[in-house]
């Protein structure tokens, strides 16, 4: 018996699977941005203690009163941002285009613990789920509560933890308000291209990329692009499962390479995005791949 | 010996990635719980880096921490679920052709199906899983001798 019972199990385990190259590819992407990434508290910590004593100094200078010298200002939101958090007071957020993470630093002047971790993927690649509108409502539960929707183009995975299986009202009412800083891009109302539109599609998409792109500036040094439209994207049917066939038949799929990245790894120096035109200007809608 | 560098943990992960991904999903039986699991253990490694030893394994480090990582994140799900007493979802996907093994592993418990799944599925010695898990070698083999103990009863009563 226990040796039809090993048998079974080293037999199971010959069929474990491996991970995708999807999850491959978005685990490094995301495990390197870590780690070329500044921490956040020492520098706001630094900059804090640097403005503080610039202050302390000026009032012994002066006989004043020191005054504060060091203003955060939150970028701007912007209509083509995310997908992730706006930024707000008393939060921290990081992230790059396929999760991101919100830590709330402050409530009522209280350290609080409430983490909301979104995660983002194209709607076609968790088919299924059902169709939300944000602002996202926060589960009820206990300490920590999900819930997956599909939003815009994408499959949007929210948990949020609170440290405690009883959170407090103040808790409650930050994560509730983060939920609603979360913004994905829309499907577009797109307008009708041709052929001839290609480069512009490509520009648009090589003009966007220095803003958007989650590893290294130095990684897009010599990125080359190719479009194609409609029905002859490769992922057409990718693009119609994310934002209907309408939108889909009016956008181009642009593929971007990377020369530099093809050197350490085929799959991250290919890029994929949906772009459309739009009474705006160029949108891109989705990062594909 | 120590690592330093960005090319050191990228060519860490290219090497390790498969590997800590596995462990991490025959402890969950789940691919999103075994990504997050795994891409938090090079994560973890990647801020201590400079400080690990390079004499030693880093593979049975990486593997220790996705485990570890998994078997917390299983139990914080049950939790959540407030499943209690009730096995954990244990989903293979693909799922196993043998139905019965499937469902007698899903019933073990993480730290169980963690023994076992390190020493069937990924060859590791009892030793090598008792440094992986942090545990006396006694309590590897008394928990691989109770899962197996499980797993053959288990096995029996649908066969009955």
């Amino acid at each position: 018996m226990s040796d039809d019972l090993e048998h079974r199990l080293r037999e199971a385990g010959h069929r474990l699977p491996g991970p995708t190259e999807l999850e491959t590819a978005r685990a490094r992407s995301s495990v390197l941005a870590r780690r070329r990434r500044p921490r956040l508290f020492p520098v706001l910590a630094a900059a804090v203690l640097a403005g503080g004593a610039f202050g302390v100094g000026y009032a012994v200078a002066s006989g004043g009163k020191p005054k504060p010298k060091l203003i955060v200002k939150p970028v701007p939101a912007r209509l083509d941002a995310g997908p992730g958090f706006l930024p707000a007071e008393g939060w921290i957020t990081v992230g790059n285009d396929t999760r991101a993470t919100a830590i709330n630093v402050t409530t009522a002047g209280r350290a609080a613990t409430v983490r909301i971790v979104a995660t983002f993927a194209p709607a076609s690649m968790v088919p299924g789920l059902p169709q939300r509108l944000l602002p996202l409502r926060l589960p009820s539960g206990g300490e920590v509560r999900r819930l997956r929707a599909h939003v815009g183009a994408y499959a949007l995975s929210v948990t949020v933890a609170f440290g405690t299986a009883h959170p407090s009202a103040a808790g409650l009412v930050a994560a509730r308000e983060e939920l609603g800083r979360i913004v994905v891009p829309t499907c577009p109302v797109a307008l009708r291209v041709s052929p001839a539109d290609a480069a512009a599609a490509i520009h648009s998409v090589l003009d966007w990329l220095p803003a958007h792109y989650p590893g290294k500036p130095s990684d897009l040094i010599g990125a080359t692009a190719t479009a194609r439209r409609g029905h002859d994207m490769p992922r057409y049917g990718e693009a119609a499962a994310d934002c209907g066939p309408i939108v889909a038949s009016s956008s181009f799929e642009v593929d971007v390479v990377l020369p530099r990245l093809a050197k350490v790894s085929a799959s991250l120096s290919e890029l994929t995005y949906f772009v459309a035109r739009t009474a705006q200007g160029w949108v891109v809608w989705e990062r594909a791949r | 010996m120590t690592y330093s560098g960005e090319m050191d943990l990228g060519a860490i992960f290219d090497r390790h990635w498969p590997c800590v991904w596995r462990a991490a999903y025959a402890v969950s039986g789940d691919r999103e719980l075994a990504s997050d699991a795994a891409q938090d253990a090079f994560i973890r490694a990647g801020a201590a880096l400079h400080r690990f030893d390079r004499s030693r394994p880093v593979e049975a480090w990486l593997v220790r921490i996705a485990v570890n990582r998994a078997i917390d994140l299983v139990r914080a799900r049950r939790r959540e679920a407030g499943e209690g007493d009730l096995p954990e979802p244990f989903a293979l996907d693909p799922p196993l052709p043998d139905d019965e093994l499937a469902e007698a592993l899903r019933r073990l418990g993480p730290e169980r199906r963690a023994v076992i799944a390190l020493h069937y599925w990924l060859d590791y010695t009892t030793p090598e899983i008792a440094e992986i898990l942090g545990v006396p070698l006694g309590t590897v083999n008394s928990r691989l001798a109770r899962a197996l103990r499980d797993l053959r009863l288990e096995l029996e009563a649908r066969n009955v």
